[in-house]
């Protein structure tokens, strides 16, 4: 699918700057004290990486985080064996490992450039924008109240786990309101951090009414100052019509379309 | 009763020496000023300003008497029952409401201006407008009935079309017998540049 870009180019995420901040961080690890000293680091990284994994995988019930936390663990063995026991290729559990250590690394590939493990904040922006061409800024803090969906609350509850495994945006309930925060804050994401209201987010009440709060930081990271009031418009429907997808038994064609955007999966 | 008397006659009417003050009042065929305060303790002035005050309400009736040089006043109670009534018809808008509900309006681009939104999320529970510029800058918060912050929440945004006042009313859900305090918070924004009417 081929659309014009409407965002700005992503900044770069913590994940990506804890990444390359490794390398030189490894290669002193190196020089200073060793090779068995780096695995040793190495190996404490993973365990934490698995950590945040079952993490994500008990917040969101994304089974790709089990997988992810599966293929972090088998890199952890590896890591502390060369560690404690030092670099041995005969070894017989070597050769074990270091075929473990294939398979975790095609897993990663895999979950990672299929997006099964990621967040759409930028999808929704993206397509929140597809339809709206004028430029007449309009920004304000306020709500935008679309209007009202019928649905039933076994519905909502579906509709509501099944953004929140699909990573579309992490839902908060607050006094019968389901607030899906579209925020890509990893604290948020962790679930360290509990406010969400300051970044944006669709509200659904029990009622049926929708709201859309889009944020200044987000309607920043437009190339334009896009009518405000049509973006807001735009996000509504789209979640609108997400429902209506959802509840057609359509979901996978939600995740499609997401996916046809063709963001890149590492650094978008 | 205008509202400025019936504002006088029940300030000092809630103090509590007015009871004290009316009985001796209502014991003497006529006192001074000077003679009811030393009689209750109290300043002469306190006593002076309350004569003075029921004077102008034409409760106490007040008379000239010379005694040596200096001429001084002596009041005596004119009324038995004091009532107090105040109309109101002169405070309700005398322009037709009709005319105003047809207004367009939407928020201003660039208002500085902050919509705190309620914990139901279902309306804008205050407004918090700046105003000034540096270090003169000052902060006002207006706090919003619940119909005036239900409108507030439908107000079309900056980049919007107008929509009349009449039609937000009815996205609001308000009914008529909010128009008056929609009205007064429409023109309040419009005066302090958070909400812009078609011109």
């Amino acid at each position: 699918m081929y659309f014009i870009r409407k965002l700005k180019p992503p900044e770069m995420s913590i994940e990506a700057i804890f990444g390359l901040a490794m390398i030189p961080a490894l290669l002193v690890l190196f020089v200073l004290f060793g090779f068995e000293t780096m695995f040793g680091f190495i190996a404490i990284i993973e365990l934490i990486a698995v950590i945040i994994q079952l993490n994500l995988y008990f917040r969101t019930r994304n089974i790709y985080f089990l997988w992810m936390a599966l293929a972090l663990f088998i890199v952890f063995i590896f890591a502390a064996d060369l560690a404690w026991f030092g670099l041995d290729k005969m070894k017989a559990e070597f050769k074990v490992l270091a075929i473990g250590v294939i398979f975790a690394a095609v897993l990663v590939i895999y979950i990672v450039f299929t997006k099964k493990i990621k967040w759409r904040t930028r999808e929704i922006l993206e397509l929140s924008a597809m339809p709206v061409s004028d430029a007449k800024d309009g920004y304000t803090e306020r709500p935008h109240p679309l209007g009202k969906l019928q649905l039933s609350r076994f519905e909502a509850e579906a509709f509501t786990a099944f953004i929140r495994k699909n990573l579309v945006a992490i839902p908060y309930i607050e006094n019968d309101v389901t607030f899906y925060s579209l925020t890509n804050n990893y604290w948020n994401q962790m679930g360290l951090k509990k406010d969400f209201k300051n970044d944006s987010w669709i509200s659904l009440d029990s009622a049926g009414f929708i709201n859309v709060f889009i944020s200044r930081k987000d309607y920043l990271k437009f190339k334009d100052n896009f009518s405000f009031d049509q973006l807001c418009y735009s996000m509504g429907n789209l979640f609108i019509e997400f429902f209506a997808m959802f509840k057609r038994g359509e979901g996978i064609q939600i995740i499609n379309r997401l996916n046809n955007l063709k963001l890149n999966p590492i650094i978008e | 009763m205008d509202f400025k008397q019936a504002a006088i006659l029940g300030s000092y009417i809630s103090k509590d020496y007015a009871e004290d003050l009316f009985r001796l009042l209502a014991t003497y065929r006529n006192i001074s000023a000077s003679e009811a305060a030393s009689r209750l303790n109290m300043h002469i002035k306190t006593v002076q300003d309350f004569m003075e005050a029921m004077t102008s309400l034409d409760i106490l009736e007040k008379s000239e008497t010379l005694e040596g040089k200096r001429p001084y006043y002596r009041y005596s109670l004119k009324k038995r029952l004091i009532e107090m009534s105040v109309d109101l018809s002169p405070l309700f808008q005398a322009e037709k409401s009709d005319d105003k509900l047809n207004l367009k309006i939407r928020e201003m681009k660039n208002a500085r201006v902050r919509f705190t939104v309620s914990r139901n999320n279902q309306y804008i529970s205050n407004v918090v407008i700046w105003i000034g510029e540096g270090r003169d800058r000052k902060e006002r918060k207006l706090n919003l009935s619940i119909p005036q912050g239900r409108f507030l929440y439908h107000l079309p945004f900056p980049s919007a079309e107008f929509k009349s006042i009449a039609d937000i009313m009815e996205s609001a859900g308000n009914n008529g017998e909010n128009v008056s305090e929609i009205l007064d918070i429409v023109n309040v924004l419009i005066e302090y540049n958070v909400i812009e009417s078609e011109s």
